[in-house]
């Protein structure tokens, strides 16, 4: 179901975690406002890679389901 | 030089980065192992915990990244995690490995090849960790992979070249680089597989579960090396029946020998 409330604030769920933001916020705002790193990770919105090309231009949608990644130590 | 792909390494032993008790330790160790090919995984952020910064340090090491696809339980699960890998890093490298049995962690070698192959064909380099498979890893190098990354034993469990046998006939039969990896926990493992003629090794376990990584990481590099030019200059024959390396034939009935032990025999009367 999509909720946007009328003062623009979507819900969305981001590394499993409910948030609410403002509406038209593109991915590359939405990690700066979630204090996550911008470089070394990578985004997937509704099990979908997102190009880093494409952050910027691509807005966060009402019930997105949004996984940022990173490197972890690993053999 | 390995070549792997177009790209050279002078070192032939790569490093993994998992198990050290903490960043500085591993980083240490990596450099004393002068490793340049460092595998690394990736995972979820958990916004509880705030973002543990592992990149940064490594690549002002200046090592190149080599992202594996742990987690993977199949072909399609490893794709996405190369593709997102390469938007992550920005390479191309991929560690391919897909094990769904978390007990042995034994790599699927159906979903395997199904993911080589595609990713082979979208252009990633792919090295593939496989169980020690004569037949799978000619596959695996008809299909395009840069290497092939046949087992030891099974990952993290310290036993050594357990496939030994099956090592030397994929040895034999590769045209691109073997890579022994997993299950090798000591240096001298790593040496006899340098020995038989492996391309190089990865090692992570063995190295960051000794109780001095940094130590045990230089003696991976040595062994490694020595494994090598072993290799090169070539190992004797393995014969079943002993050959002399000393002459015998005759020694006691040397005229001289036997008046000097008359000699001998009557001073000592």
């Amino acid at each position: 179901m999509t909720q946007t409330d009328p003062h623009g604030v979507i819900t969305l769920h981001l590394n499993g975690v409910e948030q609410q933001v403002r509406a038209n916020l593109n991915l590359a705002e939405l990690l700066i406002l979630s204090d996550l790193p911008t470089q070394g990770v990578a985004i997937v919105v509704n099990d979908t890679v997102v190009p880093r090309s494409r952050w910027m231009h691509a807005v966060c949608q009402a019930d997105d389901n949004i996984t940022v990644f990173s490197a972890v130590a690993g053999g | 030089m390995l070549t792997i792909a177009d790209h050279q390494f002078s070192s032939r032993l790569l490093t993994g980065t998992g198990k050290f008790s903490n960043h500085n330790t591993m980083l240490q160790a990596i450099a004393s192992s002068g490793s340049q090919l460092v595998t690394l995984a990736m995972k979820r952020i958990d916004l509880t915990r705030g973002h543990d910064n592992l990149l940064g340090p490594l690549q002002s090491m200046g090592v190149k990244l080599l992202p594996n696809t742990a987690g993977a339980r199949n072909a399609k699960e490893a794709i996405f995690a190369a593709e997102l890998a390469y938007e992550m890093l920005g390479t191309k490298w991929i560690k391919l490995e897909i094990h769904p049995d978390p007990k042995y962690l034994m790599p699927d070698p159906i979903e395997t090849l199904i993911a080589a192959q595609h990713l082979c064909e979208q252009g990633y380099v792919v090295m593939p960790y496989v169980h020690a498979d004569p037949v799978l890893c000619m596959r695996l190098e008809e299909v395009g992979c840069a290497a092939v990354m046949p087992l030891g034993s099974p990952i993290g469990s310290n036993q050594g070249l357990a496939t030994e046998t099956f090592l030397s006939i994929i040895i034999e039969q590769a045209n691109i680089p073997v890579i022994v990896d997993a299950g090798i926990g000591a240096p001298s493992q790593a040496c006899r597989a340098m020995e038989m003629g492996a391309a190089a090794v990865l090692v992570n376990t063995a190295i960051a579960s000794s109780a001095n990584p940094q130590q045990m990481a230089k003696c991976f590099a040595d062994a490694v090396a020595t494994g090598r030019q072993a290799y090169l200059a070539g190992l004797g024959a393995v014969n079943n029946h002993a050959h002399a390396t000393s002459p015998l034939t005759g020694f006691l009935s040397e005229p001289t020998i036997n008046s000097l032990a008359k000699s001998v025999n009557s001073k000592g009367g």
